[in-house]
This record gives C-alpha cells, structure tokens and sequence, in this order.
C-alpha cells in the first residue's frame, strides 16, 4: 500500500537490466578471445532472468503478495554451445587442420540485446521517476 | 371499591398535566451542550489519530504518505471548524447581551 | 520566553526523524560518491528501530511534582541515534566495492520522500498550533 514497493520492483529490474548489460558488454570484449583459463574460446554469457519477490514481500498486501514480482538474476551461466570453427592456419592457435575455434558470438545480436536492455533500463527509470512525482504530490495534500 | 372513587376523579392524569416539562428552550440548550462536547471529543480524537500517523511516518512503520497527510488535513479543518463554532457562538452571545431591553 | 518549549511528543518524533534522516543522506551520498572506488564497502545508518523503541517505550519520563509543571515525557525520544554498519559482502563485484547503485539510488529517494513528508507534517502541525494561538481570526 506505498509507493516505496513500486520503486524497489524497479530498483531490482535496474539492477537485473545492468547486470544483463555486463554480461553483454563482457560478450563483446572477448568476440575473438581464443583462449580463457578454462581452457578453450570464450564462451558467451547468457543471464538467467527470474521473477522474485526478494526485499519486499513483507510489505505487501494479502491480495498482492504472488502476484507482484520483482526480477533477480539467479545466474550467469556460459553458453554450452558449439564455438564457432574459422579457417585460419596462421592463427596461433590453429589446430593441426587449420581451423580455429572461435566464440560463437554475433555482433549484431550483443548490439540488439544491447539496445533493449539499455530500452528496458531506461523504461524503469521512468517508473522510479514517476513514483517519485506520485508521492511528492500527495505531500501537497493540504498545502 | 378505591378504584372506582379514583376513576371519577381522574387524578392520574391531573397529575400529569401539571408537572412542570422542561421547556423547548431548555431542551435545545442541553442538546447544543451536548453536541459542543461530543465535536470536541471528535476533534481531539481526530488530533490523536493525525499525531498518530505523523508517528508512524516518521519512524518507518508505515510508508502510506497519502493516508497521513489525509488524517492531517482532517484534524487541521476539523479544528477550523470547531473554532469558527466557538466563535459565531461568541458573536451570538454578544450581540444578545447588547440587546437592550 | 526563550526557554519556551512545546512539550508535543509528536513534535519531537518529527524533530528527530528529520535529523537522522538528514545524516542518512549524507551516508547515501557518500556511497554514491564512492560507487567506482576499489575495495569501498557500503555503509548503512540503521535509526527506525531505534526511534520506534524510543516511541513505544518512553523512558525518562520526567515526573511532575507540581500540577502547573509542563509534561516534559519527550527526552527519551531526542537521545535517539542512528548507527552505521558497514556491508562487507564485496564478493560479486571483482574490485571489492561493494554498492550496488541502484539500490543506493532507491534509498535516496526514498530518504528524501519520507523528509520531505516529516517537513510537511511538521508544518501543518505547527499552522494548526498557530491557528488556535492567535484565536481563530
């Protein structure tokens, strides 16, 4: 029944929505890494997005709890698949048939994933922003 | 044989005709009185429950803003009320007292 | 008349909820300030408990020992002080820094909202105070 709930729903989105751009920006930086620690290319990093009610859930209403969720990232895991094999003999670390193993990374969709997490970002500064203007004005009830 | 000899007379309600009522005036009186304190009472316990809310805002128990500043607006024009009350009862009383009679 | 006190309980809860308030901004701000510095652990004031036991409970209630004293049962509530704890799980984020600016983001609103309805409720108190002092006209 306050407007704090609202703005920390948003907060957890901002928060989910910054991680998402680590991820993507971390993705982007190693496009042509051909060797981790791990042993291998670098693999992409996908965020695992999942609704929760972490922070807030003993502010709500009977009615609401369950049905207003916030966002968390549960994990950020590597992509399990394929990397992506390019014909490059001259490649330091071409294998004995020439081929290297390349992140299986497009550009085009890290910039699109980029442009909405930084859309969706951008939409839940607006819903802070609103509420912010919503409480201030029931502070002039009266004035 | 008593109750017929009370029949006749019909004291009973006799009796109840001259007992003097308390006058329409009185009765009006006593209302207003009435009324004067119950609004008080009503005006305080509208104070109460602002400086309540105000409480609660102030150390986190509750976060509804609106809520409070409702409860405030209320016992702010409840009290305007009450006073401007006082005040025309006042005027009243004054202008009766410069009636000359 | 310099000396003159409204002994108002909820006066001197507004009192103090803006004053802790005001020093949880500057905590706040010092976080954000220091969002990008290396091994920075964030540090957060803690008062609403403290100032709810102080409302619930009113210790140091001064007694009375003459009928035209003023009540002065409010200085439990003006010793009421914030403390400060430092968070220090710095373990997801690679430089040890451990504020998260979002969060930090939402208690500054959120502490500038509940000032500036501390502030407004104090000065409706206060107009109504006015208002039966100078006797309505």
């Amino acid at each position: 029944m306050d407007i704090f709930t609202t703005m920390k729903i948003s907060a957890s989105a901002l928060k989910a929505q910054r991680i998402r751009m680590n991820a993507i920006s971390s993705n982007l930086a190693n496009i042509e890494t051909t060797r981790t620690p791990d042993g291998g290319p670098y693999r992409k990093r996908e965020v695992v997005f999942q609704s929760s009610q972490k922070g807030f859930s003993d502010t709500l209403d009977s009615r609401l709890r369950g049905a207003i969720q916030g966002v968390e990232v549960t994990q950020i895991q590597a992509s399990n698949l394929s990397p992506r094999m390019i014909y490059n003999p001259s490649h330091p670390d071409a294998d004995g048939e020439g081929q290297v193993a390349m992140p299986n990374i497009v550009l085009l969709e890290e910039v699109a994933d980029m442009m909405s997490a930084s859309r969706a970002y951008e939409a839940n500064v607006t819903v802070v922003n609103s509420a912010k203007r919503m409480a201030l004005k029931a502070l002039e009830i009266g004035r | 044989m008593m109750n017929s000899v009370a029949d006749i007379t019909m004291s009973n309600y006799l009796e109840g005709l001259s007992q003097p009522k308390t006058s329409p005036v009185q009765q009006m009186g006593n209302k207003f009185g009435e009324m004067l304190k119950t609004s008080l009472a009503e005006v305080n316990q509208a104070q109460i429950s602002a400086d309540r809310a105000a409480e609660q805002i102030a150390a986190g128990e509750t976060k509804n803003l609106h809520g409070a500043m409702i409860k405030l607006e209320e016992a702010d024009i409840s009290l305007r009320l009450m006073v401007q009350v006082r005040n025309k009862a006042v005027e009243a009383y004054q202008e009766i007292m410069r009636m000359q009679v | 008349m310099a000396n003159f006190r409204i002994a108002d309980r909820t006066i001197a809860v507004l009192q103090k909820s803006l004053d802790l308030r005001a020093q949880n901004q500057q905590v706040i701000a010092g976080n954000i300030a220091n969002a990008e510095t290396p091994g920075y652990s964030a540090r957060t004031l803690k008062f609403e408990d403290n100032l709810r036991k102080a409302i619930s409970n009113p210790e140091m209630a001064g007694r009375k020992t003459n009928a035209k004293h003023f009540p002065i049962g409010s200085s439990g509530i003006s010793t009421v002080q914030g403390s400060i704890t430092k968070d220090q799980n710095n373990s997801q984020f690679g430089d040890g820094n451990s504020v998260s600016i979002d969060d930090e983001m939402f208690n500054l609103a959120e502490n500038q909202l509940l000032y500036e309805a501390g502030s407004q409720i104090l000065k409706k108190k206060f107009s109504m105070l006015k208002f039966a002092v100078s006797d309505g006209r």
